[in-house]
């Protein structure tokens, strides 16, 4: 699941790529096979009837392209969240040599301040 | 699933380790992070600090219940490859979140969130809409405990070869469930998923690959005795039942990604790194859950052909009893994987009944019945809260209705009404709060009524959508009749998020 830093891709998401949301409708459209003749089984392709394969290739399509949106389509906070965790963690090593540097974010405001303000 | 072979004396030995190993989490997950148990933010959304593991199957845990399993498996066998929507609804959860859970995230980092209706309420300002929200998301929450109870009761009582009574069992793990909760709040919640989970996935597909071995391995086999058994259950359905399936991802792709508890968990995550990477992989589960939990339902139409409707619901213990019959390592798995399967319903109960806890103390006690009450007072009274509806659903329990599925889509009908709230609240500006309650009650109205009389479903969309789709079209046209106000704070939560 490599990804380039947050830092270096613009900030995105899901809801504003139009493009995405046709793809979505159109392999929920490809999934059920409303456009099949109804009652038809043959031919068997895999051993299974033809329209399976068909609907079984869309939710992979449906589910890689839902993953692929998760880690390349959203990108709000994250910038700002590894900026600020690279500035604790310069503090941290600064002010104690032990423990973890990771930002818990634990029963405190969390990293964000003025983000999202407009 | 009674007579399971492998129930009795080895059931009741994993359900008190599966029982002790909950506890001990519990108590652990107290005893580390004491901020857990006297804060709110603490107590409910685990600080805001889960990290990626505890995330990901807390996520997992709370999508997938028992009834995935056991109620899922038949449906595959009556209905054979048409059930392959399973796989397609519960992915398209994951297209749910990406509506509205990027920007929810961010706003409530900033806002410090505790509760959905914190959102509501910061951004429409209005109490009947807050408090319509509030009896919609407790209601479809007592709704969901209650399937888990009593899906709960059967799954002990059918493991321990009813040497365990339906009630007894019940309370024995609703107890369990409160101590840990008690002691760890969400943290302890998430970590027990973790284990909740692992054993629910190790568990069906060892299920899977034995039913497999017992018919041979060729899974042409079996569709070909299906197409000459019953090719109704292989060939290209009716239009209705396609319509159905699209119908279905729509309205549990809306209603599950706003279930009170999946709002918290978006709240939950420590980072919005976290939060994207746990669901790209919660984007893939379907695949090895409810789809192999299909090929279960698909393999059992060729080892117990011919099942009535309430045989079948038996499928997961019957092909259960043949898996374990292979051998000890299978015998052994499978009694690991319907203690898994008690612990998987346990672990949706507890975060339905955490969320349950969380908007009663905050957004009921301590905003409308007591509002001086401190947040420890609210904390007790959440908790106390909590033990009262476990209490009234376990009454309700022990006369459970007949099929677990008519009460799984009734309490969608109502929930997905509060979708509109999230999804057009977070992205557009003149979204207005009279429209959205008189949205959100209409389609409520429609919806409930519609199911409680048991109406026909027009060419197979559930009322539930249909109600959805009245709700967005008076908050749209409702919105745009409406003078747009300036109101700073409203035009703030709805901001485009800005590069750091």
């Amino acid at each position: 699941m490599g990804q380039r830093r947050s830092s270096s891709r613009p900030t995105s998401e899901p809801i504003r790529n139009p493009w995405l949301w046709v793809a979505f409708v159109a392999l929920i459209l490809a999934m059920a096979p409303w456009y099949l003749p109804a009652g038809d089984a043959a031919p068997l392709v895999f051993g299974v009837p033809y329209w399976f394969p068909v609907s079984v290739a869309a939710t992979l399509l449906f589910s890689g392209v839902a993953a692929w949106a998760c880690l390349r389509r959203w990108n709000l906070d994250e910038p700002e969240e590894e900026r600020r965790a690279a500035e604790a963690a310069a503090r941290h090593d600064g002010d104690a040599p032990d423990g973890d540097s990771e930002p818990d974010g634990a029963d405190s405001a969390g990293p964000h301040g003025e983000e999202g303000r407009s | 699933m009674n007579d399971l072979i492998f129930g009795g004396t080895s059931g009741m030995l994993v359900l008190g380790f599966y029982a002790l190993t909950m506890l001990v989490i519990g108590y652990v997950a107290g005893r580390r992070n004491p901020g857990t148990r006297h804060t709110a933010k603490g107590y409910y959304i685990a600080g805001g600090g889960l990290g990626f593991v505890a995330l990901f199957f807390t996520l997992y845990a709370t999508q997938y219940s028992g009834n995935s399993v056991v109620g899922y498996a038949p449906t595959a066998y009556r209905t054979g490859f048409p059930w392959w929507q399973s796989v397609g609804f519960m992915t398209a959860v994951i297209v749910g979140y990406l509506l509205f859970a990027p920007r929810l995230y961010t706003v409530a980092k900033r806002e410090g969130f505790i509760t959905p209706t914190d959102w509501v309420r910061h951004r429409f300002a209005s109490t009947p809409v807050s408090v319509l929200v509030v009896i919609l998301m407790l209601w479809g929450l007592a709704n969901y405990l209650l399937e888990q109870l009593v899906a709960m009761g059967h799954a002990i009582s059918g493991l321990t070869g009813n040497t365990v009574p339906y009630q007894l069992g019940v309370i024995a793990f609703v107890l369990v469930m409160l101590i840990y909760s008690w002691l760890g709040g969400m943290r302890a919640v998430a970590l027990t998923d973790v284990m909740q989970g692992i054993a629910l996935l190790i568990g069906v597909s060892v299920l899977l690959g034995g039913s497999l071995y017992l018919v041979g391995g060729d899974l042409g086999d079996v569709v070909g005795d299906m197409l000459r058994e019953e090719p109704e259950k292989v060939a290209v359905p009716p239009t209705e039942v396609s319509v159905n399936w699209i119908a279905m991802m729509l309205l549990i792709g809306f209603g599950a990604s706003v279930y009170p508890h999946a709002i918290q968990r978006v709240y939950a995550a420590r980072s919005e790194r976290t939060l994207k990477r746990s669901l790209a992989i919660m984007a893939w589960m379907p695949l090895v859950t409810t789809g192999v939990v299909f090929c279960v339902g698909i393999v059992g139409t060729e080892l117990y052909p011919g099942l009535s409707e309430s045989e079948s619901e038996q499928l997961v213990g019957l092909v259960a009893n043949s898996v374990a019959a292979i051998g000890p390592f299978f015998y052994a798995v499978m009694v690991l994987m319907f203690g898994g399967i008690v612990a998987a319903i346990v672990s949706t109960a507890d975060s339905a009944l955490l969320a349950f806890s969380s908007i009663f103390s905050r957004d009921l006690y301590g905003r409308y019945l007591r509002r001086s009450a401190s947040e420890k007072r609210q904390l007790l009274i959440g908790k106390v809260a909590g033990v009262v509806i476990v209490a009234v659903l376990l009454l309700i329990a022990w006369n459970p209705p007949g099929t677990l599925y008519a009460i799984f889509v009734l309490k969608f009908e109502l929930l997905v009404q509060i979708a509109p709230a999230f999804v057009l609240g977070l992205y557009w500006r003149r979204l207005a709060a009279g429209p959205v309650f008189w949205g959100m009650l209409a389609g409520a109205v429609f919806a409930g009524v519609c199911t409680v009389l048991d109406l026909e479903q027009p060419v197979g969309i559930p009322f539930g959508l249909l109600g959805l789709a009245l709700n967005a079209v008076i908050c749209v046209v409702g919105s745009l009749l409406t003078r747009p106000q300036a109101d700073p704070e409203r035009e703030e939560a709805t901001a485009e998020p800005q590069p750091g």
